[in-house]
């Protein structure tokens, strides 16, 4: 098995804001979706995600609740707040500008 | 909203520490538990699924850790740990931490204590409302020969000239105190009474809590007697009744109507009066020249004090033409003057004494701190080895001397609070406001700004230390091979200041104590004033109208006093020695004086009976003393001190036989009386004028009686002589009951109350000294062990040993004595106030100070200095690590 990618300092924000922007999920479906959509080349660790998830909050830029699973267990999931939506936003746009500056050094240089 | 959002998770995770904890583990075990199904989904049995997930997690604790890092208000709860790691710390070395916090404690309870006597005598505001603006107006003292009494007050002429004239006051309110006789209300009883004008109460904006207070009315010569209550006497006379109002009590014989009661928050200067009286002022017969109370005012907002001296001094010429001949000046002052007087200077010399105890104190922790420091040195390079930054440590050790400081703060609060029940038991008599001195919020305040101020300083020590070797390595975490030159000096500076700061207070009350001595030989007019009971009692005009008839009620009481068991002698007298009466008349010399081209001098009049120099011992240098017969049948005689004698005659004897007295009427010179300290023990005798009881000239309807007894102070004496006097008329109080020796102690009150305050902080000192060279000279004994094991077993001799110590101890104590003695003759001019009978720079005193302290000093070098000389070589080679 390959060993997953390590993630860019400071992409794993936006990859949880992202991944909760359509509905709010918990910890462990955070990790599975971001795992799933990369196609397995993204393999966030339980050891940051929890941490990140903890400082986000701290930040107010998402919101916990503890609700029920379709499973019926309880979880907590996190959902965006109206200022991490801003923050997704601004997080996104920074990206692209960083990832089309890179793509542009790596084709022309 | 988002701010807010952070602040409540922050005060989330700060408060609900429990609920979020388990929120955290509650979410990660379920995450643990989807692994697990999931590896269950994957085809592994149960055991192993939970096993291969947990592994696939990998520390959950320490993952934990980090989610509670992000969450925590960093700075807060960083503070808690580093106390409780500080109190670990504290509490495992308990020897380091008794002696800190004791020494510590010293020097703050001391400085606590007088600095709340300073803050409540000096520095807290009147209670009166917008204090600031409240003057006491006096004129620059005249002097009118002799060592006191000096004229600064006011009389009816000053009084209405400036209230009519001014431009700066918005009122001016007379008053002066007296004391009143109240019958009528169980014992007769003599009580302080306070006189006032019709503005002193509304400039002060003190309203009556009943009733009313004095009118323009009131204050009328000849007007209805009325009279207002002190709640205090209110209380204690009336049990607070409500309806004590028009009531009548009966003051020397006069029926007073209760017109109001003041509020329990009135206090007024430095007098606490049962009863108030309108001072009656009678515009129309102003006398041209007279002194005799006290003004106070408002200024106008915004009136400074040079614009009210300046208003003061355009009135001056105003004043009546006898006026012109005293030449006044203006002296409009801050009210709260008249509160604290000359105590000002004592107070702030006491504060800076024990600034020093404090100072002493704190070097003598500072070095405790250096030589833990040393000892920690390993301590600190692991911790910085494993992770620790440079400012976690300081962190670390700045809480370690925070927790050591409070400690101190704490026990030091405590120590002032034994020191201020010291305070108030020597100190009624010196220090006004007295009720008013406690440790309250202000004080608390001062004393934590103390704590944490040391706190900063002690901390930084070590840290400063730990700055010095850059990064503490673990290299050299081993022995210390040569003691840093640079820290060594450290130490050794620390010990010379506290020598000589123990120095100076010891000078300071060797000085005080050399003085106490001088006044306790001071012949101050009276012999054993322990055997002669005082106290005085006054003949009311409707007991007695007639000047004769009030001298013979006061004769026929002290005959019914002699009659008392025990007593020897019994004697009357206006006033007495030392008793602080003050009363200055002008008094021509016949021959000497021109009469009326010039004011003669002022002398000290007092009146005496027969009897009186007999009981409290004043011998007479030449002639004799009045008699009965010359009382009675009015002789135009008079008696005089050996000063004022002396002062004319050269010799006593050649007083007998001249005149004094005035013009119109010269009384002969019959007797002259060996010196009287009146004016205090210090000062030099005082010129009398002793006049016979019944005279026109100056006679007091109150009289001092001096009784002399064995049984003085026995129980039971007192309420004989009280019977005697009520069996001759129950209606008569006595007040100002106390012994010639209590009249004695208090004239020194001021100088015993510097004493003792100065010799327990100089006695600190010296305490904390010691400990200080002690200590110092065992860590370098320590320090040196391995030298001195080496020294011994190459042969030396454990003397010489010894011999290198005490040169370094005796070194450091001679440079400290050396640079105390400069200190001390550059400071103790600020004392030359409050000495009597020795200079400033008493050669005696300096060198017996040196001296002890030098001996002292020896010991303390000699004790470590002796162990060190006595360990084995072996051990002292094995000490080291």
């Amino acid at each position: 098995m390959a060993k997953p990618t390590d993630l860019v300092q400071g992409t794993l924000d936006l990859l949880i804001l992202k991944t909760i922007s359509l509905e709010p999920k918990h910890g462990w479906a955070i990790a599975k979706r971001i795992q799933q959509v990369s196609r397995e080349a993204l393999q966030v660790q339980q050891g940051s995600l929890y941490p990140a998830l903890h400082r986000l909050e701290q930040q107010a830029w998402i919101k916990a609740t503890w609700r029920e699973t379709e499973a019926g267990r309880m979880a907590k999931f996190y959902a965006l707040t109206a200022a991490g939506r801003k923050q997704l936003e601004k997080e996104l746009e920074s990206w692209t500008r960083l990832s089309s500056a890179i793509n542009l050094v790596i084709r022309e240089a | 909203v988002r701010l807010l959002d952070k602040l409540r998770l922050r005060l989330r995770s700060l408060f609900r520490r429990a609920l979020v904890e388990r929120e955290l583990e509650a979410e990660l075990r379920f995450h643990l538990d989807q692994l697990v199904e999931e590896n269950i989904a994957a085809g592994l049995p149960p055991s192993e699924a939970r096993a291969a997930a947990l592994r696939t997690i990998g520390g959950m604790a320490q993952f934990q850790e980090s989610c509670r890092d992000t969450r925590r208000l960093n700075l807060l709860e960083d503070l808690a740990r580093d106390l409780q790691h500080a109190l670990r710390v504290l509490r495992r070395s308990s020897g380091f931490t008794a002696v800190a916090v004791l020494t510590l404690a010293l020097g703050i309870g001391a400085t606590t204590a007088i600095f709340s006597v300073v803050y409540g005598v000096l520095l807290k505001p009147l209670p009166f409302s917008e204090p600031d603006r409240l003057v006491g107006v006096w004129h620059q003292p005249v002097r009118l020969g002799g060592a006191a009494g000096a004229i600064q007050n006011h009389g009816p002429a000053t009084y209405f000239v400036y209230r009519d004239n001014n431009q700066v006051f918005e009122d001016l309110g007379a008053w002066d105190t007296s004391q009143v006789s109240v019958i009528g209300l169980g014992e007769p009883e003599r009580v302080q009474a306070l006189s006032v004008g019709e503005g002193t109460l509304p400039l002060l904006r003190v309203r009556p809590l009943l009733g009313r207070s004095f009118d323009a009315a009131d204050v009328q010569p000849g007007g209805p007697p009325r009279v207002m209550l002190s709640h205090g006497y209110w209380q204690r006379r009336f049990g607070g009744a409500a309806d004590v109002l028009g009531k009548r009590v009966v003051l020397d014989g006069v029926a007073n109507e209760i017109i109001g009661v003041l509020p329990a928050s009135f206090v007024f200067l430095r007098t606490s009066p049962a009863l108030l009286q309108p001072l009656r002022l009678d515009r129309a017969n102003i006398p041209n020249l007279s002194f005799g109370f006290q003004v106070l005012a408002r200024l106008k907002p915004g009136v400074t004090l040079a614009q009210a001296n300046a208003d003061l001094a355009r009135m001056i010429p105003l004043l009546p033409p006898a006026y012109g001949r005293y030449q006044l000046g203006p002296n409009v002052r801050p009210l709260v003057e008249d509160v604290t007087g000359n105590l000002d200077r004592i107070l702030w010399i006491l504060m800076a004494t024990v600034g020093f105890v404090l100072l002493i104190a704190c070097a003598n922790v500072a070095n405790l701190f250096l030589v833990r420091a040393e000892g920690r040195h390993r301590e600190l390079a692991v911790r910085a080895v494993l992770g620790a930054s440079r400012g976690r440590i300081a962190r670390q050790l700045v809480a370690e001397s925070l927790v050591l400081t409070l400690a101190g703060g704490l026990v030091g609060l405590m120590l002032a609070q034994l020191a201020l029940g010291l305070v108030r038991r020597l100190a009624p008599v010196v220090l006004p406001r007295i009720e008013d001195i406690g440790i309250d919020g202000v004080v608390l305040l001062f004393t934590l700004a103390l704590a944490l101020l040391a706190a900063v300083a002690f901390g930084l020590v070590p840290v400063l230390r730990l700055g010095a070797s850059n990064a503490p390595t673990l290299k050299e975490g081993g022995r210390p091979a040569s003691e840093g030159r640079r820290r060594q000096r450290a130490r050794n500076a620390l010990v010379v200041a506290q020598v000589a700061m123990a120095l100076v207070l010891l000078i300071g009350s060797g000085l005080m104590i050399r003085t106490f001595v001088a006044l306790w030989q001071v012949h101050p007019g009276f012999v054993r004033p322990e055997a002669v009971q005082t106290f005085r009692i006054r003949v009311p005009r409707a007991l007695a109208a007639e000047q004769e008839q009030m001298v013979r009620t006061h004769d026929r009481i002290a005959q019914r006093l002699r009659q008392v068991a025990g007593v020897q002698s019994v004697g009357l007298a206006s006033s007495i020695t030392l008793d602080g009466e003050d009363n200055m008349n002008p008094i021509f010399v016949e021959h000497v004086h021109a009469p009326y081209q010039k004011l003669p001098p002022h002398r000290r009049f007092k009146s005496v009976g027969p009897g009186y120099f007999e009981t409290v011992g004043s011998h007479l240098v030449a002639g004799r003393a009045f008699s009965w017969t010359d009382i009675y049948q009015a002789r135009p005689v008079i008696m005089v001190s050996e000063q004022l004698a002396r002062e004319h005659w050269r010799e006593p004897s050649a007083a007998l036989g001249k005149r004094i007295g005035y013009p119109d009427g010269w009384s002969q010179i019959i007797g002259v009386v060996g010196d009287q300290h009146d004016d205090g023990l210090g000062q030099p005798p005082t010129a009398i004028v002793f006049w016979p009881l019944l005279n026109n000239r100056y006679s007091s309807r109150t009289l001092t009686y001096t009784i002399r007894s064995s049984r003085v102070g026995a129980p039971g004496f007192l309420g004989e002589l009280r019977q005697a006097v009520w069996s001759v008329n129950p209606d008569l109080p006595l007040a100002d009951v106390r012994t010639l020796e209590q009249i004695r102690d208090d004239s020194m009150a001021q100088t015993s109350f510097v004493m003792v305050i100065l010799a327990i902080a100089a006695s600190v000192a010296l305490l904390l000294g010691l400990v200080g060279i002690y200590g110092v000279i065992a860590y370098v004994a320590t320090l040196r062990k391995r030298e001195i094991g080496i020294r011994l077993a190459l042969g030396a001799q454990p003397g010489h040993v010894r011999r290198l110590l005490l040169r370094q101890g005796l070194a450091l104590t001679g440079t400290g004595i050396a640079l105390g003695t400069a200190v001390s003759l550059a400071l103790t001019p600020v004392l030359s106030a409050l000495l009597f009978g020795v200079g400033t720079t008493d050669p005696l005193t300096y060198l017996a100070v040196s001296v002890g302290l030098g001996g002292v000093a020896l010991l303390a070098t000699w004790l470590p200095a002796r162990r060190a000389s006595r360990n084995s070589p072996m051990v002292a080679l094995r000490a080291e690590g």
